[in-house]
């Protein structure tokens, strides 16, 4: 059964040179009156971020999503995660699905145990599922009696690992990562990628963001490496290594073996 | 519509998260804490009934209550107008990072507001046996102000809140709006008996929030009712703005997410 089905997914965006139109353009946007002679409105490029997209993800794989800066790999999961609505194409999701974000909605004057029942509730829970759940979250971020303080006076490694505690202990379904695992000491690196090995263990799909192709490596089977929104190969992690490093300019070939070893 | 009534529903966790959220950052450091809500209005009072009642001359009988019953309307209908604007803007990393239905940060701020605004009106019930002034029946009408402000003010709150997205004029455009209205409606003078025929009637129907402050008036203060003819259409154009709001909101949402 799949978890994720994506049938030539395509996402739109507007460019414009200001981010920020006239009043008057939303008004004739909105009505669709004096579109045509009104020359601001014509300057806005259309660009595609992905498009004609198409994959299917088996309930229980973990795939990788490769790809150089803008190749719609963010786009990708926020697709998958609902924050987009695709402006082509068809997406099927089965269960709930958990975009592992850091802080997601936290409030500075707040304490910790506060901010995971906000954090806890933006993502969907009730209040009880958050009871149930608080103690394991609260062991996992390390974070003792700081718990009760407001999180302005946190340390930023301390912020990422309440979110990250937050997040890993949500268990969705299904599971997006954005670049996220590089947060913390590397104890807390190294606890992290276990805790993800284990959601993989434990059969639920995974998808992920990631530069470290080390770590794709060992968490991934199945790697697909997008580049200017379409994908260009989608296989084993291990044969997708070797197409992305002949994509990649020379410099960051340079700077991507050294990371290798 | 249906389906995004249920989803509203789903999320109701959220959305007491989040007005739970605004009481407990605005208020709980302040010294005074909940006082301020009491504080905003009658500053604002003392205020005018120096300007208008001693300096202009112009206050009528009870001007303190009289006052207090328009400005209690207004401050809620101000207040969540205006801080609704930024509602999905400042939210943006929010918005970017989750799914949840986005029509849930407007309505947070309108109802941490409407729960203000609950607050000050209890602050009338001390004040009208201090200050002598009979209740009648009338005050179990007050739900229909009280629900016809709603309506208006979340309706509003929703058109304003994703146009800002697009055009920060908005947000000019919605504080100069605030600023005329409040000049426009009978917040600190009456308009009773000062003009008549098709004007007032015109007035009557185009400022939905004077009728609503003129009922609050009539509903607490023993003051005469506008006439039910009134009630009626200031209620049915702020239902109309409600349904406008949340149709305009539908429109540009997801359009309004990309580009935040």
């Amino acid at each position: 059964m799949n978890a994720v089905e994506l049938n030539n997914i395509g996402v739109r965006f507007h460019l414009r040179r200001t981010n920020h139109l006239p009043l008057r353009n939303i008004l004739s946007n909105l009505t669709g009156m004096g579109a045509q002679n009104n020359p601001r409105a014509s300057l806005a490029q259309e660009f595609w971020a992905v498009r004609n997209l198409s994959f299917a993800l088996a309930k229980g794989e973990s795939l990788a999503v490769i790809g150089k800066n803008g190749a719609g790999k963010s786009t990708l999961l926020r697709v998958i995660a609902g924050i987009y609505r695709p402006d082509e194409g068809e997406i099927i999701v089965e269960g709930k699905v958990g975009l592992l974000q850091l802080g997601v909605g936290f409030h500075q004057e707040l304490s910790g145990r506060d901010n995971i029942y906000i954090s806890g509730s933006i993502l969907g829970l009730k209040k009880k599922e958050i009871d149930k759940i608080y103690d394991d979250i609260v062991e996992f971020s390390d974070l003792g009696d700081f718990i009760d303080m407001p999180i302005k006076l946190y340390s930023s490694g301390m912020v990422s690992r309440l979110g990250f505690s937050i997040s890993m202990n949500l268990k969705p379904d299904i599971l997006l990562i954005d670049e996220v695992l590089a947060v913390g000491d590397e104890d807390f690196k190294t606890k992290c990628r276990e805790k993800v090995a284990h959601l993989i263990k434990e059969g639920r799909t995974i998808i992920m963001v990631s530069h470290n192709i080390k770590e794709i490596e060992v968490m991934c089977d199945r790697t697909i490496l997008l580049d200017k929104g379409r994908i260009i190969f989608d296989g084993p992690s291990l044969e997708a290594k070797a197409v992305f490093l002949e994509k990649l300019s020379k410099r960051r070939k340079k700077e991507a073996l050294r990371e290798i070893r | 519509m249906i389906k995004n009534i249920l989803i509203m529903l789903q999320y109701s966790e959220l959305l007491k998260t989040l007005v739970l959220r605004q009481i407990k950052v605005k208020y709980k450091r302040f010294l005074l804490g909940y006082l301020w809500i009491w504080i905003e209005p009658l500053a604002t009072m003392f205020v005018l009934m120096f300007v208008v009642g001693t300096l202009l001359r112009a206050g009528t009988e009870n001007f303190a209550f009289f006052l207090l019953c328009g400005l209690i309307p207004w401050t809620f209908f101000n207040a969540s107008v205006s801080a609704s604007t930024s509602s999905l803007t400042g939210n943006a990393g929010l918005i970017k990072k989750v799914y949840f239905p986005r029509e849930i940060l407007p309505l947070s701020i309108v109802l941490f507001h409407y729960f203000n605004f609950l607050l000050s009106l209890l602050l009338l019930i001390p004040l009208s046996f201090l200050l002598e002034i009979n209740l009648t029946s009338n005050i179990f009408l007050l739900p229909i102000p009280m629900l016809t402000l709603f309506f208006l003010s979340y309706g509003l709150a929703l058109a304003f809140s994703c146009i800002t997205v697009y055009s920060r004029e908005a947000d000019y455009a919605a504080s100069y709006m605030l600023k005329i209205l409040f000049f426009l409606t009978p917040i600190f003078y009456s308009i009773e008996n000062k003009i008549s025929g098709a004007f007032f009637s015109t007035y009557m129907i185009f400022n939905p929030l004077a009728v609503i402050i003129m009922t609050f008036r009539g509903a607490l203060m023993g003051h005469e009712m506008p006439e039910i003819k009134y009630i009626v259409i200031s209620f049915l154009i702020s239902f109309f703005v409600f349904i406008a709001g949340i149709l305009i909101f539908k429109k540009i949402e997801n359009e309004a997410v990309k580009r935040i």
